[in-house]
């Protein structure tokens, strides 16, 4: 393929990331369109088993993205995701993940241009990575 | 399985962007679909019909909605659905509006991303479950957070309608701001004689409960059912028994500024901030009191015949169950501090907008006189600035703080009326009098009442011979003004209560970069948030004047009444629940469950023949966030509408 | 000291106090010792004591519910046991915990050599048991030496490779993975009636000896031991491929000492790992 467009799965946060990234939209902020978000109702609600899911089913990143610390719609669920995440980014250096990868992110609904910004850098930085060739299926 | 996808142009808003066509056909070879097509307007009533239509005709079982965000029309098209005969929870929404047709240009890669996007939502759907909504009480009671003319407007009409309402509110007086207002533009009736007759309907209401001197503390539970900590600050002196004969505070011999007066006036350390306070009960300020200082005085309690005066009085927190809340919690002034160029605080006679209202007050602190702070002297020449931080990037606001323009024109009009010699002079950006008789207010303040409005930013105040030379630039005429001004009056912006962010966490609602509370909609749904049960009115959702601020506390009531009238209430069946043969009842999800909405639970285990203990949902209490399914090792926990296998389906078909 | 053993587990069992005392006794067929579970007062002189009782034994109080259960209990087993308790598997009036202060265990990749002592003991600072009903201490001269070792040398020694090269590492590793689940069966907190490798509604992750279903699997089994795993080492001495599983349940347990200053099986009280939070919980990977 001459030209490799990078597939990024981003699991938002119903209240404010998810709204963020609907805000860029009312906003008309232009983004790269390599980003397929999957609405959870909180960051909370994320488990370890969906990101290896993503990059064993071949997506060359992934993006978590909830609300900011203390804004929390569940007023705790970002603080437990914070706590999970920072241990599986780390093991999944440690086994040789690159870690652009796998990346966490808060965006408040009201940061539609934080959102926009973001996912821009995101596509760009996993484009620098280079295709996920790391779990590629035996079948495929 | 029959799945039907629908495809909504919405207008240009999708099909100018995406091929909505092609997006059809696209979806039409999807593993289960049955049916697909697309539609100008999916929303409008005859989309909603071509859907009906389509799943009688193919027998759908299943919908997809590709179209706008699901924060929009979700719950239009559940309604829809459900009319058909299907499950309101056998449809999905793509997000090819905000997530996509907006945010790209190039067609083919948004045409393509659609396509994506509404694959996912199919093989989500495909694997959704009907479900049923959960019915529960609701407490016939609400809170009202701020005792402003907001708060209060929309406790009288909660009361009106025969419900329980109670308002928090901070200070030791109900009132506001709007109590601190002289007249009101355009139609100059006294604040004070239109608010507090409704401050007396208020105190007078058997249906309202008033906690003044009080504060949030804890803010629980969901729409219906909020359990609600208030903090009701010690007053030492005893509401029930203090007959408000005003003895304590004309005797009390120490005098502090009033806070609501600007500092303009003083009042004792007993007091109550204003002649019309309601309650009519004094407060003790504590940090000025001798007694509390020194533990000498008492006056005020040897002169109290009711012996109301408690010294020994402590914060008591009581706990009140809610079904709805209302939060009315007001604005603040823009600190100007910021503006060097103005040199506040430096000069005695520049004072800000709310200053001006109490001195021209005839109850106010100067009688109605007004006067230069520095010398007691009546003024002639006054200067108004306007967009004191409002409209200003750099140093201030964004946004427009909508009354200014108004409060300034009405404030050139009082100076010219209570002195005939004196001349006003207002700097301005643009004037913006875009209400019912505001134009034409403005208007007559320039022809009737001589202020003279001067297109331009002030670059410089300074003191010379004791006047303030305000020096600045008539954009107009191109010319340099130079003013000699007796006062300078400065219109600063309206921003959000300091503590506002906090009070949001606590309620558990959004708040954007300026503090302000967000609404849920910014057109359809002005006064609701996106945590159910929870309104907004007034000025901490944005900057409003008094007929905006009234006409939304009444709105934020009627919603808060149209929970109130329901016998039972639905609640989304978006929830947890466990699957107890999986469950090891290691209790990691109680421990995690922010809602304390998981409880051990017992059963027989067939396979080892006793009893053991395992995790369930207490359903009335769980609110859907999801958190135990990611701490829960064995995947016995999840989420109706999340479920694993839903999210493991989207994953599996990237 | 194995007189002391024998002589709580008698009265024990004589009292009634338990119904099982579960120990160690002598291999029959090889140097080594294997678990011993003793009903009967007659056989209580079968237990032994010495650097080869290994195995973590509260992987089989599972095996006798309703039971009241003895059991001999070295300090890091009894970290196991802590984590049991807090995962509301255990009744702790159900045990009774005899704790061994022990004085490390033998290397049994060296079987035979004298005090060579497994990798694990060397930074295994109080041997103490954090729970236990009695303590018996080894004598005096037997105590290992405690070497000032940093506990974690080989996790940063992997540390400090290249991405690529801890990922061809750990492929090689994985790449031998059979997928016979050893790891799982063995470990005394993989209790799961059925676990996600088994589940087939979501099917987490492929079943078969796969690149990604091998990773998967592992950095599975890793992450739900995160903030749980006490290092006993089980696992990696059950592994028949040999993959050094330690140095991914080590890595996790020094990132969360040092993130959040947890530490696994220290009190029965403690909430678990992800559970729980600090509202100054680090964040800088968070954009």
């Amino acid at each position: 393929m001459s030209e490799w467009e990078p597939k990024i799965v981003g699991f938002l946060c119903n209240w404010c990331s998810y709204a963020g990234a609907d805000l860029a939209g009312t906003s008309r902020l232009e983004y790269p369109p390599n980003i397929r978000i999957i609405r959870l109702p909180c960051s909370g609600r994320v488990n370890p088993l969906f990101i290896l899911k993503c990059l064993s089913n071949g997506a060359d990143g992934v993006l978590i993205s909830g609300c900011h610390i203390g804004d929390c719609h569940y007023s705790e669920g970002n603080f437990y995701a914070r706590r999970r995440f920072a241990v599986l980014k780390k093991l999944l250096e440690y086994l040789g993940i690159d870690p652009r990868r796998f990346q966490m992110s808060w965006v408040s609904a009201s940061e539609g241009d934080k959102w926009a910004r973001l996912v821009t850098e995101l596509v760009e930085e996993i484009k620098q990575a280079g295709p996920n060739k790391d779990f590629v299926r035996k079948n495929d | 399985m029959k799945i039907g996808v629908f495809v909504c142009h919405c207008g240009t808003n999708i099909a100018g962007t995406v091929d909505v066509e092609r997006v059809s056909q696209a979806a039409s070879k999807f593993p289960k679909v049955k049916h697909s097509a697309s539609y100008k307007y999916m929303c409008s009533n005859p989309g909603q019909n071509l859907v009906k239509d389509a799943i009688k005709k193919h027998k759908l079982d299943r919908i997809v909605i590709a179209s706008c965000s699901p924060s929009l029309h979700e719950k239009t098209f559940r309604k829809c659905v459900e009319a058909a005969g299907i499950n309101p929870y056998l449809i999905e929404m793509a997000n090819i509006r905000e997530h996509c047709s907006w945010v790209h240009k190039d067609r083919e890669k948004a045409t393509q991303k659609a396509i994506e996007l509404t694959r996912l939502a199919v093989s989500k759907v495909s694997r959704n479950k009907p479900l049923e909504k959960t019915y529960t009480t609701i407490e016939k009671k609400v809170l009202i957070i701020g005792g402003g003319i907001s708060g209060i407007q929309a406790a009288i009409d909660i009361a009106f309608a025969n419900y329980p309402a109670v308002i928090v509110e901070r200070e030791p007086s109900i009132g506001g701001r709007m109590a601190r207002f002289d007249k009101t533009f355009p139609t100059l009736d006294c604040a004070a004689c239109i608010l507090t007759p409704k401050m007396v309907t208020v105190s007078q209401s058997e249906h309202v409960t008033m906690h003044t001197y009080s504060e949030i503390e804890e803010v629980s539970g969901f729409v219906g059912n909020f359990t609600v900590k208030i903090r009701k600050k010690a007053r030492s002196v005893d509401i029930n028994k203090c007959t408000g004969c005003g003895a304590c505070y004309n005797k009390c011999p120490v005098k502090v500024p009033s806070e609501f007066d600007m500092g303009l006036g003083k009042r004792k350390a007993i007091y109550t901030p204003f002649p019309q306070a309601v309650p009519n009960v004094p407060v003790i300020d504590r940090e000025n009191c001798l007694y509390f200082k020194t533990k000498k005085c008492g006056i005020c309690k040897k002169i109290c015949t009711v012996g109301a005066i408690d010294y020994d009085m402590k914060d008591e927190v009581i706990e009140e169950k809610f079904g709805a809340i209302i939060v009315a919690t007001g604005f603040n002034q823009f600190d100007h501090s910021v503006y060097g160029e103005y040199g506040y605080g430096k000069h005695k006679d520049m004072i800000t907008g709310l200053h001006f209202e109490r001195m021209v007050n005839s109850s106010g602190p100067t009688g109605g006189k007004i006067i230069r702070p520095s010398d007691g002297k009546e003024v002639r020449d006054v200067v108004f600035i306007q967009c004191v931080g409002s409209r200003d990037e750099q140093k201030g606001l964004p946004y427009c703080s909508r009354l200014c323009c108004m409060y300034t024109a009405k404030h050139a009009l009082l100076l010219r009326e209570h002195n005939k010699d004196s001349q006003a002079y207002v700097f301005y950006i643009d004037i913006r009098a875009a209400g019912k008789n505001y134009e034409e207010f403005v208007k007559k303040v320039q022809d009737e009442y001589g202020a003279i409005y001067l297109r331009g930013r002030v670059s410089r105040i300074f003191e010379k011979g004791g006047k303030l030379i305000v020096r600045g630039a008539d954009t107009l005429s191109g010319a340099q003004i130079e003013i000699k001004a007796d006062l300078v009056v400065l219109a600063t912006g309206l921003v959000a209560q300091k503590d506002a962010p906090s009070l949001a966490q606590m309620l558990h609602i959004p708040y954007d970069k300026n503090n302000l509370f967000t609404e849920a909609h910014p057109k359809l749904a002005p006064v609701e948030t996106i945590t159910s049960g929870i309104f907004l009115t007034g000025a901490c959702q944005s900057p409003k004047d008094i007929p905006d601020t009234v006409a939304t506390a009444s709105a934020a009531s009627v919603k808060a009444l149209g929970l109130m009238v329901q016998d039972k209430l639905a609640r989304e069946p978006l929830i947890a629940s466990v699957n107890q043969d999986l469950c090891s009842g290691c209790l990691a999800c109680l421990k995690a469950c922010p809602f304390s909405a998981i409880e051990e639970d017992e059963i027989e285990d067939r396979k080892l023949r006793r009893k053991r203990t395992v995790a369930k949902v207490r359903e009335a209490v769980c609110t859907g966030c999801g958190n135990c399914t990611a701490v829960c090792r064995m995947a016995a926990i999840d989420l109706e509408g999340f479920t694993n296998t839903q999210i493991m389906e989207e994953v599996e078909t990237l | 000291m194995i007189d002391q053993i024998k002589t709580k587990a008698k009265e024990l069992l004589k009292t009634k106090k338990v119904d099982i005392v579960i120990g160690y006794k002598k291999a029959s067929d090889r140097i080594g010792a294997i678990p011993a579970f003793i009903d009967k007062e007659g056989d209580i002189d079968k237990l032994i004591w010495d650097g080869y009782c290994v195995y973590n034994l509260s992987n089989y109080l599972k095996d006798f519910p309703g039971k009241k259960i003895g059991i001999v209990t070295k300090g890091c087993d009894a970290k196991s046991m802590t984590v049991l308790l807090q995962e509301n598997q255990l009744k702790r009036e159900d045990i009774f915990i005899i704790g061994i202060e022990c004085s490390g265990i033998v290397d049994e990749k060296r079987k035979g050599g004298d005090i060579a002592y497994d990798e694990r003991c060397k930074g295994c600072k109080p041997a103490t048991p954090p729970i236990y009903d009695v303590l018996i201490k080894e004598e005096e001269k037997k105590q290992a030496p405690r070497l000032e070792q940093d506990p974690y040398e080989s996790v940063r020694k992997l540390e400090t490779k290249s991405i690529e090269e801890k990922f061809k590492f750990w492929q090689d590793e994985f790449s031998r993975c059979i997928r016979c689940y050893a790891c799982r069966q063995i470990c005394p907190l993989c209790y799961c009636p059925r676990c996600v490798a088994e589940q087939t509604q979501p099917a987490w992750f492929s079943k078969a000896v796969s690149v990604e279903g091998n990773f998967s699997w592992n950095v599975n089994r890793a992450m739900h031991l995160a903030g749980r795993c006490i290092d006993c080492g089980e696992c990696e001495r059950a592994c028949p491929a040999g993959i050094p599983l330690r140095d991914i349940n080590k890595k996790i347990e020094k990132d969360v000492k040092e993130l959040f200053s947890y530490e696994a099986g220290v009190d029965t009280e403690q909430k678990p790992l992800f559970s729980s939070f600090d509202k100054n919980d680090p964040e800088d990977f968070i954009k």
